[in-house]
């Protein structure tokens, strides 16, 4: 504690100051031997004289309390003790020529004491017996107080008392001026330096251990302790100077001896209720400071209680709502330990989500419950650990009866008591999951139909197109022969214009047939499918188109081994690839031996079929959007009717597939038709 | 006496060919006529005779729908070379379709003058001279 350790050092201190004191004493005193100044001899003129011997004694002992206190290596303890048995001997051998009376020759071995002599001491320069005595005593005491028994320590402290206690009657002999030569020599030979500084040193001696003995009583910190300290000086005051008045009344003979003692008496009494009397204010005083202090701490007590009752209720009532948000939250909540995953507690919704109930979780471990997969757990975990929660995480927990619930997952990491917990958040989301796929096959189906629209669409606008071009021409001109003929009246131009007609009439109805057998392909969509192998529709279409291919010496190769077969309306089929073979023929470039590649395979899942020319190719800048139309020739071939491309297109749409071409002019054409395309 | 005209026929329909020769050669409506079959083959002339005013046609009587070359491809050859003719050419677009498509695609390309709807009355050919020999009066109307 920092305020024993500044009173230590305070002591310490002191100690220093009172060893230097003694030293400076006895320095005094040895000077006045030496340059012969009665002054530092005796203080007062005609006074007994601190010896030569008693000055070296009291160096020694200076001395040695100095090493006493400073000394920390045994060498400096050794030393110190060393010198205090030698004063322990020293004074115990004048003390011994007193008592036996001897001489060991030792009173004047350095100096003559020519003022004993002419004050008649029976012993010149020998110290006074109480002195020794003191000696011996403090440099026993001095030993004592080091001891380990507490015993020995408390004996040698109240030899340090009555060390104080003779050097004060001594002191006080001199302040009451009692003569020397009147009875107690023992106590008055000793000079008043001398006693003074044995005063000095027994009291200051005595605080090393402040707790034992007088000196307990005041030095303590108890109202007690400080009474005394007050009391006790003040004491030692009046009682001196009433001592002295009556002692002083009493040897002028003012007044006798008897009544000097009442009158002491007296006076003491006086005294003594003045005393008490500041001793009681302080008391109150100090008592009135305890009060305050009491009411003051009662008060704070009171405030805290408040405080305390104040956040309890708080508490209590947070505690309340945390309950409340627990229990009725639509979302799972759990609280969970960190490193192994047992469950604290659950909430009725998540109980309600993962079909457990309450104690079937709680106390068991979610790994245990199968609830969570150990990997994933990990995965969480190490995302929780990094920055201490997790946000909207999708997880697949199982319920109790092994049944995948999607949920979105929030978690806080928390401490309670140095044990990390988990505070999870689920929101079940499986309902949802199954209305986003649900929403997706809807979309799917949408788009799906919205490109049936679509191309449905463009189907009726390239139908608008075939009626306003492709039989309104006829009729037209049907209309303009009849007219024609109307106005005729020559019977051989007549003729002529029904030739005409009968001409108009059959390309009517071969335009309608055309258009009719187009809408039927439109209309049937659902023709039926069976499994068609690309080899066999190809060796067939082949068989028609022998005499072609061998005119035109055409070089014809297949690879179907990617993709063998289809599923296909074999009319279509056999349709599209006599078409396209035909075309490649037909429009084979003069200067070239025509080259037909088939190469069916399958990209994305879907059935592709290319076929390639090194014909004449259309530019297709100038005819691209026509290519698949009806009566779109592009060539002067007298066989070009401008309907094979356009019964291709339209057979293949309508069975959900497309048809695409590339082509450069004079270098060939590339068509591919993805079968299914917009089927499975 | 009326000023002849050199008119041109482009349409791939025979029947067509046979009914305008009819009427034109009936009412002598015309200097001069060509037919062609298509769209190129009218091109490949009118290039060969650009320099040549007396063997320009005054106006064109132009189908849309034909092989080879269609009437709008042969509008869009035409304009590339229209300016380095000897003399202009008013072009006429006839079709059997009603559909406003076409019509409003027509409307869009400024060398058309006009466009006719089959079948191509007697008419309608004198009306289209008479706006080309008097076209004050065609635009007070």
């Amino acid at each position: 504690m920092p305020i024993n350790i500044v009173r230590k050092v305070k002591s310490e201190y002191l100690f220093l100051l009172t060893g230097f004191l003694v030293m400076l004493s006895a320095t005094i005193g040895l000077l006045g031997w030496t340059l012969d100044i009665d002054v530092f001899k005796s203080v007062l003129p005609n006074y007994p004289t601190m010896k030569f011997n008693t000055a070296i004694c009291f160096m020694i002992l200076g001395f040695a309390f100095l090493l006493f206190i400073k000394g920390k290596s045994k060498a400096v303890k050794i030393g110190s003790y060393t010198l205090l048995i030698a004063l322990c001997i020293f004074s115990a051998l004048s003390l011994s020529q007193d008592i036996f009376n001897f001489s060991a020759g030792i009173d004047q071995w350095a100096v003559k004491d020519l003022d004993g002599a002419r004050q008649h001491d029976a012993f010149p320069g020998r110290m006074a017996p109480t002195t020794s005595f003191c000696f011996f005593l403090i440099a026993i005491a001095i030993l004592g107080l080091r001891f380990k028994s507490r015993s020995i320590n408390i004996l040698a402290q109240y030899i340090m008392h009555l060390v104080s206690l003779l050097s004060f009657v001594s002191v006080t002999c001199f302040l009451l001026s009692v003569p020397n030569t009147e009875a107690f020599t023992f106590f008055t030979s000793m000079a008043v330096n001398t006693s003074a500084t044995f005063l000095i040193l027994s009291i200051v001696a005595a605080n090393v251990h402040k707790d034992l003995g007088v000196t307990g009583i005041f030095t303590g910190e108890k109202i007690g302790n400080i009474i005394a300290r007050k009391l006790f000086p003040r004491l030692i005051i009046v009682l001196l100077i009433f001592g002295y008045v009556s002692m002083l009344l009493q040897r002028h003979h003012f007044i006798s001896p008897e009544f000097a003692e009442v009158i002491s008496i007296v006076l003491f009494i006086l005294a003594g209720i003045f005393l008490f009397r500041g001793v009681l204010r302080n008391m109150n005083s100090l008592d009135l400071k305890k009060n305050v202090a009491e009411n003051e701490i009662r008060l704070l007590n009171k405030n805290l209680e408040e405080t305390i009752l104040e956040r309890t209720s708080e508490l209590k009532h947070s505690n309340d709502l945390f309950i409340k948000i627990f229990n009725s939250n639509p979302a799972g909540i759990a609280i969970s330990t960190l490193d192994t995953g047992e469950y604290r507690n659950v909430n009725p919704a998540l109980l309600k989500i993962l079909n457990y109930k309450k104690e079937e979780m709680i106390g068991h471990l979610s790994s245990k419950l199968m609830i969570i997969d150990s990997e994933t757990r990990r995965r969480v975990i190490s995302l929780v650990d990094e920055d201490g929660q997790l946000t909207n995480t999708h997880i697949t927990l199982k319920d109790k009866d092994g049944i995948d619930r999607h949920c979105l997952l929030a978690m806080e990491r928390f401490e309670e008591k140095g044990q990390y917990y988990m505070i999870s958040f689920i929101n079940d989301i499986t309902d949802r999951r199954i209305a986003e796929a649900k929403l997706a096959t809807t979309y799917q189906e949408a788009e799906r139909l919205a490109d049936n629209l679509t191309r449905r669409n463009k189907q009726l606008l390239s139908f608008a197109h075939i009626t306003s071009h492709n039989l309104r021409s006829p009729v037209s001109n049907l209309n303009m022969l009849l007219l024609f003929y109307k106005e005729s009246n020559n019977a051989s131009d007549q003729l002529q214009l029904i030739e005409k007609m009968d001409t108009v009439v059959n390309h009517l109805t071969t335009t309608l047939d055309e258009l009719l057998e187009t809408i039927s392909i439109q209309e049937n969509t659902e023709k039926e499918r069976q499994e068609l192998f690309f080899e066999q529709v190809f060796k067939s279409v082949t068989d028609i188109l022998i005499g072609e291919l061998l005119e035109s010496k055409a070089i014809v190769k297949i690879d179907f081994l990617k993709a063998p077969n289809v599923f296909y309306p074999k009319v279509y089929l056999e349709s599209i690839l006599l078409n396209l073979v035909s075309n490649a023929i037909k429009y084979r470039s003069p200067h070239r031996i025509p080259e037909i590649v088939l190469v069916s395979e399958i990209v994305n899942g879907k059935t592709l079929l290319t076929v390639t020319d090194n014909g004449l190719g259309i530019d297709l800048n100038m005819h691209g959007k026509n290519l698949f139309g009806m009566r779109k020739t592009f060539h002067r071939h007298p066989n070009a009717k401008g309907l094979g491309l356009f019964i291709v297109k339209t057979q293949v749409e309508a069975m959900g597939g497309e048809i695409t071409a590339k082509s450069e002019v004079d270098k060939g054409t590339i068509f591919k038709i993805i079968f299914n395309k917009h089927t499975l | 006496m009326k000023k002849l005209l050199n008119l041109c026929f482009i349409d791939d329909d025979v029947i067509f060919q046979f009914m305008v020769k009819r009427i034109v050669t009936c009412h002598n409506l015309a200097n001069k006529m060509w037919l062609f079959n298509d769209g190129e083959v009218a091109l490949k002339y009118l290039l060969e005779q650009q320099q040549n005013p007396l063997e320009i046609p005054d106006i064109i009587f132009l189908d849309i729908n034909m092989p080879i070359m269609d009437g709008w491809q042969f509008l869009a050859e035409f304009k590339k070379f229209k300016a380095s003719m000897a003399k202009p050419v008013t072009i006429y677009m006839v079709s059997s379709s009603n559909d406003s498509r076409d019509l409003g695609q027509a409307k869009e390309i400024e060398e058309i003058s006009g466009y006719l709807v089959k079948p191509l009355k007697l008419e309608h050919l004198e009306q289209v001279i008479n706006d080309f020999l008097e076209p004050q009066v065609n635009r007070n109307c």
